[in-house]
């Protein structure tokens, strides 16, 4: 198996050939550019359902924990008459078990959105392709794994024949 | 028949609903006109509050909202009106106003008949001179004049959510009521702006993103004023303020204030920060729908509770007689409001035509 990447000049080419790619069978694509283009996701299939889940679930968990905890805490283990008030002073735990949820939220949040991105990651081959570096400037580039080499990178060359100057660099193992 | 003249016949209906009363059971009658009167006075107010903001600040909301907020904010004059019932009923509906009880209160430098009276005809007043400047006219306010008009609104809705409601028992106090009540008003008039431009009016997905995330805004404010006057109260546990909430909790209007939090708390909340609910017509205007139904029941809370002789079927037959009317003005001006921005937007048409041949 051998990576290529294939080097555009503009989005709306890189889009073009993203989707005759598709089209063509390539499944397992990827895409660098130096800003979010429009309709990229979709193409790769990956717009996330995931995340929204993830972190409805930490709010919930972080709300019943933060609530548990100060019940057991007030009621079950230092059960204390204050003023009179019930042990369940379920008012007076609303605020913290709302903060607890919101923190569980953010946390949660924040490191599934790193594990979905597959971050933080300090080296992969494609830095090693001459040129890549401009994928944060005025680059669009398509990662394409072929997988038996010689028959798609025959076709991958037919799909890209409409494209004139692109150049088409090999990943190192 | 027509919507106008539907509403007239409602309004009617309930008039004469109340001017029969009158006669059985003037308290019932007095206490139910109070209760209506709160929930339709915060329309055209809080419709004020968000014209002379949205004049101040624009924004796409605005270009949806605008024609219902302008037509509700031009009923104030109308609620002006019904006001004066209870400026003449003074003593049958507030404790400090019948001189057997006030022996022993200590502010009534403040809440006594002629300094009550008079305030209450400066704040009508200058509302409905507001509501004339800035909703019967199509132009939008010069900023000096919002800014102005929105400092002045934010003080005298205050003091008459203090005066109106909250001197039904003139022994308690929360400074932090007015606030709480304006944020219903506003609460309530975006509500009904929303459903007017969802279900009869231009409001496009991204009109109706804006106006759900303004709805979540409003409701999240409401709801914190809310909860914290109840918070702070529930903590001290003091006998002299957790007797409103006494009134308030026990009871049939226990289960009103359940409902109440969560019809105009917890479930538009949840539904409005899902997407597609706020994408949807039919989703965005349900939702619109219930927190005015809440906020309705909110303000009888607000009201009924505290005054001898609790609830009264005067109430909503009260809030038919004020809406009926209302709703016929409302409509009327709605169609107004539309026909000067079919105006405007013709006339800027022909504006660029010209420029495009001059």
């Amino acid at each position: 198996m051998s990576r290529v990447l294939v080097v555009f000049d503009s989005p709306d080419r890189m889009l073009d050939a993203l989707r005759r790619l598709r089209e063509a069978g390539f499944a397992r694509l990827e895409v660098y550019s130096p800003q979010a283009v429009e309709g990229v996701d979709e193409l790769l299939g990956r717009r996330s359902r995931a995340l929204p889940l993830v972190i409805i679930a930490a709010g919930v968990a972080g709300a019943v924990g933060g609530f548990l905890l100060q019940y057991i805490g007030m009621a079950v283990h230092y059960p204390l008459n204050i003023g009179g008030r019930p042990l369940n002073s379920w008012p007076a735990f609303s605020t913290s078990t709302f903060e607890l949820a919101a923190l569980a939220m953010l946390l949660v949040g924040t490191l599934a959105f790193f594990a979905l991105c597959r971050l933080p990651r300090l080296y992969d081959p494609v830095f090693e392709v001459p040129g890549m570096e401009r994928a944060t400037q005025d680059r669009f580039l398509i990662g394409v794994d072929l997988r038996e080499a010689s028959i798609d990178r025959e076709r991958l060359e037919r799909v890209l024949a409409r494209f004139d100057g692109v150049r088409i660099e090999e990943v190192p193992e | 028949m027509s919507g106008r003249a539907a509403s007239l016949l409602v309004g009617a209906t309930g008039l004469v609903l109340c001017a029969v009363g009158l006669v059985f059971d003037p308290g019932a009658v007095l206490r139910g006109w109070l209760a209506a009167f709160a929930f339709w006075i915060g329309l055209p107010l809080g419709a004020l509050m968000l014209l002379l903001a949205h004049d101040l600040t624009g924004g796409r909301w605005g270009r949806a909202a605008r024609e219902p907020l302008r037509a509700t904010a031009a009923t104030m004059p109308l609620l002006a009106v019904c006001l004066l019932p209870i400026l003449f009923a003074l003593p049958q509906l507030y404790p400090w106003a019948r001189p057997e009880e006030a022996a022993n209160l200590k502010n009534l430098f403040y809440l006594n008949a002629p300094f009550f009276v008079g305030r209450a005809l400066v704040f009508v007043g200058l509302w409905s001179l507001l509501s004339l400047v800035a909703a019967w006219r199509a132009a939008a306010v010069p900023a000096p004049v919002a800014v102005t008009g929105l400092i002045l609104l934010a003080l005298t809705a205050t003091l008459a959510a203090f005066d109106w409601t909250m001197s039904l028992e003139p022994d308690w106090g929360s400074s932090i009521y007015g606030m709480m009540v304006i944020s219903g008003h506003l609460l309530a008039a975006l509500a009904l702006a929303t459903l007017v431009a969802v279900v009869a009016g231009p409001a496009g997905e991204g009109e109706r993103m804006d106006l759900g995330s303004l709805l979540i805004a409003g409701l999240l404010l409401w709801f914190y004023l809310s909860f914290m006057q109840f918070l702070i109260i529930w903590e001290e546990d003091l006998p002299k303020e957790i007797t409103w909430y006494v009134a308030r909790l026990a009871g049939g209007w226990g289960w009103v204030a359940v409902l109440g939090a969560l019809g105009q708390g917890a479930l538009p909340f949840f539904a409005l920060i899902w997407w597609p609910v706020k994408r949807s017509r039919v989703g965005l205007g349900t939702v619109c729908a219930l927190l005015l139904a809440s906020h309705l029941l909110e303000c009888w809370w607000l009201v009924l509770p505290g005054t001898p002789g609790g609830w009264t079927w005067f109430a909503p037959a009260a809030t038919l007689a004020i809406g009926g009317f209302w709703a016929a003005l409302f409509l009327g001006r709605l169609e107004v409001a539309r026909r000067q921005s079919a105006v405007e937007a013709a006339d800027a048409a022909g504006l660029l035509g010209e420029a495009r041949h001059g």
